[in-house]
């Protein structure tokens, strides 16, 4: 697993230099042709359980779109960004964090909706000793750089007005996490499922999760995230996509527990870990996504709440030097396909 | 090639040179055993040969001969398979200064200057620089490497060299005075220089001299007395007193028809050997 | 060949890197390549200029260059103490060499990056951890090169050392160590580039600056015109570390290559 996480960082690095070195842009992609087909669709997904993932089991993408499908995993939100910079990706489904961070830098992807919701999948873990948060003042929290759970951890400062100085943040992968709290090197980590639960079992207490942040208009989840140069050539594609990625969500909802078991393996983790991460999301349907609690059905809708929520995602990078202010569009709205969205899920 | 007045201190202040031979080399081999296939091969058999407090003798032979194993020997880098080696009276067990050494390179140590290459072994022995000094100031006059002292070796020609380590070798005033093909590399100018310059040294100091060499010309201008070596493994073959005494030119010997028929019986020997 | 003097090679690599500057900004401005994956040198500037002014991340951007290097420095000096007379340990006792040589021979090709997960949990996530990896990334690599370089001696070189009375401590004090200081050299610049290259991989472990940390975050975010500056800056500070090494080189051993 870190040996695996090791190697992609390293390909990572390798992709971003052979995409600096050696990339030069097609423009033109000749514009959409009604049902023109891919040779091959490259889905990305993050290595971590994920309920949609069910249909790389038993080959359900392959079938619904009628193409070869790639399967490329990335272990966070990062590495997606500079897969999809180097055109190695055209479909996948990660963090509003770095997607707000990739289109302010201006990686050419548009967003198609929200179809998981994080509410107990992430978690701020935390010594016994700490019991409230203000006591996160002076103590060592580890969190994944470039993540959602790194945002979260900024929101849980300002929400509680804690000193930003005085909360030292790690940025350290979830297996060094592991390693670290094991050690007594940090004193409590923002962190994804599965791997709260080795901290759970191993002493730790839950301090919240990021659910508990929606009331105060902090909202964390993942989109369908499309290459823009995909989405004018092979719409057809993309909308059969959508609906095959609902489908799976579907497929879950119907078989929570099959579907755990058999990602449970397919990840190699613990049943009951697998389990409780899926439950950790919530899952609206694309019809929900589109309505006025999520994003609208128009990009004229700014006052959505996940659009406004990807500003202020991209103002806090801004904030902590991560992005230019000067790189983020004044609205969000322009870099969700609509257009898609609504053939795929007409209202 | 400038010849040099010999200082008087350099002559040797020595006992006066005993009856017995200084270095006496009896029936000795050496073999090498190859540590991968076990064979073995002899470089020396039945090696015997005695040299005299004072003499200058050459060991003269073709390449692959054993010449350079009877230096090992010498000065105590190896130890012989069979028979016995003596110098002044005992076993030799490791090189010491008595034996002073000079190999076909001059293997000057490149991090010191000319100076301190030459002033090595007594500053290493702890002796006083009051002490060292003017001996190191008179071979470099003598080895013509004036003005040279503080150079570095890769700054000196290949003949400064060579002459610079034999001024090192000198210096602690050995009683025998060990060469292997120390001319070889050099080029024939420079050599005849070079060889004129070890006479003029060697009859100031009295030292015993032991020179190896492949060379007949070089053997018959330097030598007392030649052992000619047989091809491997080595022996004595033949031995040749060399009767043009003490003070010699090489443009008086050429004319001298006794050289000629010396050198034409020793290439005979080689083509026999 | 002949040989061009050096303010003349100077003022030609000038000229070369002028010029690969201009076709690349050129073809930045013309769109022949995307401007995300390869920013522009104009842009690169710019943010040079951003990072000296608010520094990269609230650390100041010549902390983020001192910090790398003090972690280098410290990891690559502990490996020229430690590694330095454990080589020429090995080399001079052969019998020594032969007991520790199949560790050496077994740890030195190994991807220190595999080590990352044993470093964290033996040593936790502080410079310790960081040190340690630049630290295993060069020590093997020095104690190989001092047992050569002991190797490497010539025998005969010995035998007039010998003969000239040096024995047990002098001939190594006055003898084999001088002897050996050249090529000591070269496995110290060859050692350092490898302890340089580690950087970024010891700054992954939980760095909040450093050079190579700003690299690997700075490409999270697709901060491309960040991650070039970062190898602008990698590579300038390789450079001036090994020139400094040459100098010293050629102080220390004038007589390299020349025998």
């Amino acid at each position: 697993m870190t040996r695996d996480r090791m190697n992609l960082s390293r390909r990572r690095v390798l992709a971003l230099g052979a995409g600096a070195l050696g990339t030069v842009t097609l423009p033109g992609t000749g514009g959409a042709q009604q049902g023109a087909k891919p040779s091959v669709v490259r889905i990305g997904y993050l290595t971590a359980p994920r309920a949609w993932v069910i249909g790389k089991h038993d080959g359900a993408f392959e079938t619904a779109l009628g193409t070869r499908v790639e399967w490329i995993p990335f272990p966070s939100g990062g590495p997606a960004l500079q897969l999809l910079a180097a055109g190695k990706l055209d479909l996948a489904i990660f963090g509003s964090t770095p997607i707000a961070a990739g289109i302010s830098r201006g990686l050419p992807i548009q967003i198609l909706g929200s179809p998981e919701v994080v509410a107990t999948s992430e978690r701020l873990v935390v010594k016994p000793e700490i019991t409230e948060v203000k006591q996160l003042e002076g103590k060592r929290i580890a969190v994944a750089p470039s993540s959602t759970m790194a945002f979260a951890l900024e929101a849980v400062i300002r929400i509680n007005r804690l000193d930003p100085a005085k909360v030292k943040r790690l940025p350290l992968g979830q297996p060094e996490t592991i390693a670290a709290w094991k050690r007594g090197d940090i004193d409590g980590t923002y962190i994804n499922g599965p791997f709260w639960g080795d901290l759970l079992g191993s002493g730790g207490k839950q301090l919240l999760v990021s659910g508990d942040l929606q009331p105060h208009g902090f909202f964390f989840w993942n989109s369908a995230v499309v290459r823009t140069d995909f989405a004018q050539r092979y719409p057809e594609t993309v909308v059969t996509w959508l609906r095959t990625v609902q489908a799976q969500f579907e497929r879950y909802r119907a078989d929570p527990e099959g579907v755990a078991r058999t990602l449970a393996e397919d990840f190699g983790a613990p049943f009951e870990a697998v389990r409780d991460t899926l439950v950790g999301l919530s899952y609206p349907t694309f019809q929900e996504q589109l309505g006025p609690k999520y994003w609208g059905r128009t990009a004229k809708a700014s006052d959505a709440p996940f659009l406004k929520a990807l500003s202020d995602t991209a103002d806090f990078l801004a904030e902590t030097g991560e992005i230019k202010r000067g790189g983020i569009p004044a609205s969000f709205g322009p870099f969700v396909n609509y257009d898609l969205l609504n053939r795929a899920f007409p209202a | 090639m400038t010849v040099h007045i010999l200082p008087p201190d350099l002559q040797a202040t020595r006992p006066p040179p005993s009856p017995d031979p200084l270095i006496v080399v009896e029936d000795v081999a050496k073999r090498f055993v190859d540590g991968r296939t076990g064979r073995v091969t002899a470089a020396l058999e039945h090696l015997s040969f005695a040299i005299r407090e004072g003499e200058f003798v050459c060991l003269l032979g073709p390449s692959g001969c054993g010449k350079s194993s009877v230096l090992d020997l010498l000065c105590g880098f190896e130890q012989p398979s069979a028979g016995r080696i003596r110098v002044e009276g005992g076993p030799v067990r490791e090189p010491g200064p008595d034996r002073g050494i000079v190999f076909q390179e001059a293997l000057l140590f490149p991090w010191l200057s000319v100076l301190d290459n030459i002033t090595f072994a007594p500053r290493l022995a702890g002796v006083p620089a009051a002490l060292y000094r003017p001996r190191a100031a008179r071979l470099i006059a003598l080895m013509g490497l004036d003005g040279f002292e503080n150079h570095a070796p890769y700054e000196l020609s290949g003949g400064m060299r060579q002459r610079a380590a034999i001024a090192r070798a000198w210096i602690s005033e050995p009683r025998i005075l060990l060469m292997d093909e120390p001319f070889g590399a050099l080029d024939a100018q420079t050599r005849l220089g070079m060889q004129e310059q070890l006479l003029i040294a060697r009859e100031a100091t009295g030292a015993t001299v032991l020179f190896v060499t492949h060379d007949i010309e070089e053997a018959l201008f330097l030598a007392d007395r030649i052992l000619v070596l047989s091809g491997r493994p080595g022996r004595v073959a033949r031995e040749i007193p060399v009767p043009f005494g003490r003070s010699r030119r090489y443009s008086a010997l050429l004319t001298d028809e006794r050289f000629g028929r010396l050198k034409r019986e020793i290439v005979e020997e080689f083509r026999a050997g | 060949m002949s040989r061009l003097s050096l303010p003349h090679r100077a003022l030609l690599g000038a000229v070369s890197v002028l010029l690969m500057l201009l076709v690349w900004e050129a073809a930045s401005r013309l769109s022949l390549v995307d401007a995300l994956l390869v920013p522009p040198p104009s842009e690169i500037f710019a943010t040079a200029a951003d990072l000296m002014r608010d520094g990269y991340r609230q650390t100041p951007l010549w902390d983020h260059v001192l910090l790398s290097l003090a972690r280098s420095l410290a990891g690559f000096g502990a490996a020229i103490v430690i590694g330095i007379p454990l080589g020429i340990a090995m080399g001079m006792a052969p019998v020594f060499g032969a007991l520790i040589d199949p560790f050496v021979q077994f740890l030195r090709p190994l991807p220190k990056l595999a080590l990352i997960p044993l470093v964290v949990l033996w040593f936790g996530i502080g410079e310790t951890s960081k040190i340690l990896l630049i630290y295993l990334s060069t020590v093997l690599t020095i104690v190989v090169g001092a047992a050569a370089a002991v190797s490497q001696v010539r025998r005969q070189q010995l035998r007039a050392a010998r003969a000239l009375g040096a024995r047990g401590f002098t001939m190594f004090r006055f003898v084999i160590l001088p002897a050996i200081l050249p090529d000591l050299f070269v496995t110290v610049r060859l050692a350092f580039g490898i302890g340089w290259t580690t950087l970024i991989a010891a700054e992954m472990i939980a760095s909040e600056a450093g050079l190579g940390w700003m690299v690997v975050n700075a490409g999270a975010y697709l901060r491309t015109d960040v991650v070039m500056l970062g190898i602008v800056l990698l590579g300038a500070t390789g450079y001036a570390l090994d020139l400094a090494l040459v100098g010293l080189q050629r102080w220390a051993t004038p007589w390299a290559g020349r025998s």
